[in-house]
């Protein structure tokens, strides 16, 4: 117990590190978004002066800091310039969009990358690991952007699948059923994308923990007291493998928001990353640091969702 | 004779991996004191759980005690300062169980070797090479095995190339922590003689190491030693030569070790040694 | 006397991926009866566990049976097919190793690891399980079964430990277990416990105990018969007393002597240097023409490097390989 309490406070004290950090560095960068209006001869300088003092864009570091955190406080992680309004319920949207992407496709990799790896492992050296193994480097060896144009001229030829975005115009007018249908429709080519790319190192990962844990002296043991060789694989193998599988799952978790920004880019999918990078370009300072204060909230609750679920698997961590 | 080390009411505690219900906190040392002079033999024995890992630990500044002092030469250990704790570590030297963690297993024999010198940055190459295939012989392993991987040796090389490595910078006192324990029989009996030569009278006092040989066989500390101490419960509970130990046991742990140990009965004719 | 075990002629080889056979083990015969403890003394490379792990046919991905037979009551292990020998594992014959810390599942109470091989070996319900597992833990740890039951191997010491790979080996009434040094990461008084141990399951459940040893000693007052091995061959075989007291065999001889012992009014013989086997253990990848012991032994002849000895038959049914008894 005492041991995830800490993990937690350190968790804590992390996310409170990012945010002085990200907070910094954007300050940091040269320009601000009122630059842009600059520019604009038809905006006067006095308003130019108003809006600068009204978002406080001149005033020390602390002071921004802290009336950061009192709005982070309120709900509502400061304000969007270019959208003019709170950056909590932007980024909210933006992010479950991501999320609907990205936790079915973490999901669905790891439920084919279990048994393929465990089965791997199983018949290490013959066909089935080969084919498994020759086809996870192929894999591996295509670059992301490549295996997403790819994917995006096969749906575009064949017409199957909708090319892009989310919903299709005209949708909201259609009944819950066929609204849904349309989502999945439209969520089949980044999840296959980020599916593909992430099963390579998903199913090595697999393969080798278990393989590994297949040598052990208690699965030789157990074999010598008649248990079966699948109970061995399922239930001793892979349970000795849990270790090193449940850090790489707190990682899958970490990079629910951060993982499928290209994906999304390709796909004209409305998710946080396009949205980010826009705010970035656009100088929109309190929808970045939200943003990656958002990402940071997820990098560290997946290791500490990995710390419980170690701590939890492992008895050996739970009595020290 | 020349008093090295001087341990004096050791005390240290561990906090174990519980059993359900255990105590909470176990006293590997309580209260001990040990005297190593220059040149003796000395043979710690007792069975698992009674400190004795523990006291060799601290004996060659690899622990910490909680309490207590350790003098080398009359300088407090427990109270030195790291860079001197430095200087001090290579003349207390300390062999383990299992030497095969003990390598680099990537390592060459020679380069096991003549680690030590290079750290200390002694000798020239050509130099450390004749000590280290001196040092070989005087372990019993043959001068050909310098450029073999330190994994390709058997169990028994590996426990003198071990050996052979803590001589290197001429320790005057040698740790063995069951060093034996894991060995065919037949290999304990070379690396017993080894170090009964390496220990032995004749040879020069600035070659000789005292040696400390902990272990719960006590048959083989008997016949290593000359003076027994035999340890229970983190607690030194009986100390003698080793004919009284054997002969005139007093304590109830001396007594069972005793009897764990004399497996072979009155009727096993062992012939003289030839 | 009924037959259990006999292994008949039987040998094995290794064949590393890098080249370079080893025989490990050359035309052993074994037999052992109902109830009866056999002692193998060996020392490393004598094929000492390739035997134990053969008697289960149970070896590693290199190994290869070139010839003989294990045959447990009557059925020849090593034609049975894989379902047929998880099976006989376990519930006919059962094994168990030297580190008992290494051969228990770290995740897994110890408990519901006696409870696998039970349920393995199928029958019992779930409840039922848990009840023999509980009984046999009182049996073997008595007041201490219950939180033990409940223990991860972590916090075992490795007495309980080795205790708990017994129970496992034996809850399903096996009638023949082999221990391949079970004793040897432990300490001797604990050392001592686990054969005492032993003992009581013999003479208890009538089992017959294949106990493979480096140590001599431990076979005192607890084997029948004790068969000693060197490079793969059997050297010696005959009743436990008689090998242990008057060893025949020039490498039982030595092998004995290397043991320093205390006994009753014997001197402690302090600072004697250990006689000892002159040479090394042998490279089990050669094999030579004649005696494999030859090149180490004290009272060598001329014939020992021209032929190889078989096994000559001495007084009181033992037999010894060398030629100082037949040729």
């Amino acid at each position: 117990m005492r041991y995830l309490l800490r993990r937690f406070l350190h968790a804590a004290l992390l996310l409170a590190g990012a945010s002085v950090l990200a907070f910094l560095f954007t300050s940091l960068a040269p320009g601000n978004y009122f630059d842009e209006m600059r520019l604009n001869p038809q905006i006067s300088s006095e308003t130019l002066a108003a809006l600068k003092a009204h978002y406080d864009i001149d005033k020390p570091f602390a002071v921004r800091y802290a009336v950061w955190l009192k709005s982070l406080a309120r709900g509502e992680m400061g304000y969007s310039f270019a959208y003019n309004a709170p950056v909590a319920p932007l980024l909210a949207v933006r992010a479950r969009n991501t999320l609907l992407l990205t936790i079915t496709s973490t999901l669905l990799a790891w439920c084919i990358a279990l048994p393929l790896g465990v089965w791997s492992a199983r018949y290490s050296g013959r066909w089935v690991d080969r084919v498994a193994t020759g086809a996870s480097a192929f894999l591996l060896v295509i670059p992301d952007i490549a295996l997403g144009l790819g994917l995006l001229i096969f749906a575009v030829r064949t017409r199957w699948l909708p090319t892009g975005g989310m919903v299709s115009v005209g949708s909201e007018g259609m009944p819950f059923a066929a609204q849904l249908w349309d989502l999945l429709r439209h969520m089949i080519l980044p999840v296959a994308i980020l599916v593909l790319g992430a099963q390579p190192i998903l199913v090595r990962h697999v393969r080798s923990a278990v393989a590994e844990a297949q040598e052990e002296g208690f699965v030789r043991a157990a074999a010598a007291h008649g248990i079966q060789r699948r109970r061995l694989l399922w239930r001793y193998a892979l349970r000795a493998a849990a270790n090193p599988l449940i850090s790489l799952f707190g990682f899958s978790i970490g990079a629910l928001l951060s993982g499928s920004l290209l994906v999304e880019v390709i796909t004209s999918w409305p998710g946080l990353g396009p949205f980010l990078l826009e705010a970035i370009l656009a100088r929109d300072l309190y929808v970045v640091i939200g943003g990656v204060l958002l990402s940071t909230v997820f990098l560290v609750a997946g290791n500490f969702i990995a710390d419980v679920l170690l701590f939890w698997a492992d008895p050996r961590i739970r009595t020290e | 004779m020349e008093v090295l080390l001087i341990a004096e009411n050791l005390v240290k505690e561990y906090a174990p991996r519980r059993l359900r219900g255990a105590d909470a906190r176990v006293r590997a040392l309580d209260g001990v004191s040990v005297e190593v002079q220059a040149g003796a033999r000395i043979g710690i024995v007792g069975a698992s759980g009674s400190g004795k890992s523990t006291l060799a630990l601290c004996l060659a500044c690899v622990e910490k005690p909680d309490s207590g002092s350790i003098r080398f030469l009359n300088r407090d250990l427990t109270q030195v300062v790291e860079s001197e704790l430095r200087g001090i570590r290579p003349q207390i030297q300390l062999v383990f169980q299992d030497s095969a963690s003990a390598f680099n297993p990537k390592f060459t024999v020679g380069e096991v070797l003549e680690e030590p010198w290079i750290l200390q940055r002694k000798l020239n190459a050509a130099e450390r090479r004749e000590r280290g295939a001196d040092l070989l012989q005087q372990a019993g392993l043959p001068g050909n095995i310098y450029g073999r991987t330190a994994s390709d040796l058997s169990g028994g090389q590996r426990q003198r190339l071990a050996i052979a490595r803590a001589l290197v910078l001429q320790p005057k006192v040698l740790i063995l922590d069951e060093a034996l324990s894991a060995l065919d029989y037949s290999v304990q009996a070379q690396i017993a003689n080894l170090l009964l030569d390496l220990s032995d009278k004749t040879v020069p006092a600035t070659e000789r190491p005292a040696i400390v040989l902990i272990s719960h066989d006590l048959a083989m500390a008997a016949r290593i030693s000359d003076e027994i101490v035999v340890m229970q419960g983190g607690r030194i509970v009986e100390r003698g030569s080793p004919e009284k130990i054997v002969h005139e046991p007093e304590h109830a742990a001396t007594r069972e070790l005793l009897a764990c140990t004399i497996g072979v009965s009155a009727e096993f004719n062992q012939r003289p040694a030839v | 006397m009924e037959l259990l075990l006999d292994v008949q002629n039987l040998s094995v080889r290794y064949r590393p991926p890098g080249g370079g056979d080893v025989f490990a083990l050359q035309g052993a015969n074994l037999q052992i009866a109902l109830g009866q403890i056999v002692g193998v003394i060996g020392e490393s490379g004598s094929g000492k566990s390739t035997l134990a792990a053969s008697v289960l046919a149970l070896l590693p991905v290199n190994g290869r049976i070139d010839a003989g037979a294990v045959v447990l009551q009557g059925t020849n292990l090593l034609e049975l097919e894989r379902d047929e020998l998880e099976r006989v594992r376990g519930s006919k014959v059962s094994l168990i190793f030297q580190e008992p810390g290494v051969a228990l599942h770290p995740m897994m109470r110890v408990g519901a690891q006696i409870e696998e091989v039970l349920r393995a070996h199928g029958g019992q319900s779930k409840g039922e399980r848990r009840k023999t597992v509980r009984e046999l833990l009182d049996l073997i740890f008595g007041g201490e079964a219950e939180r033990i039951y409940f223990s991860y191997p972590h916090q075992l010491s490795g007495g309980q430990r080795q205790r708990i790979a017994i129970a496992q080996a034996i809850v399903c009434k096996p009638k023949l277990l082999v221990a391949d040094e079970p004793t040897a990461s432990l300490d001797s008084v604990t050392r001592r416990e686990i054969i005492e141990l032993l003992k009581k399951l013999q003479r208890e459940r009538g089992l017959a105990i294949l106990l493979i040893t480096h140590s001599a000693e431990l076979l005192e007052g607890f084997a029948d018969r004790i068969v000693v091995m060197y490079a793969g061959q059997i050297v010696e075989e005959g009743d436990a007393k008689r090998v242990l007291k008057t060893p025949r065999h020039p490498y039982t001889e030595a092998l004995l002597k290397c043991r320093p012992t205390l006994r009753g009014s014997e001197d402690v013989r302090k600072h004697e240097r250990i006689p000892v086997i002159a040479g090394d253990a042998p490279d089990s990848s050669a094999r030579s023409k004649g005696c494999a012991f030859e090149s180490r032994c004290a009272e060598r002849m001329k014939i020992c490097c021209e032929r190889e000895p078989e096994l000559f038959e001495i007084e009181n049914g033992g037999t010894v390989r060398c030629f100082k008894f037949g040729s």
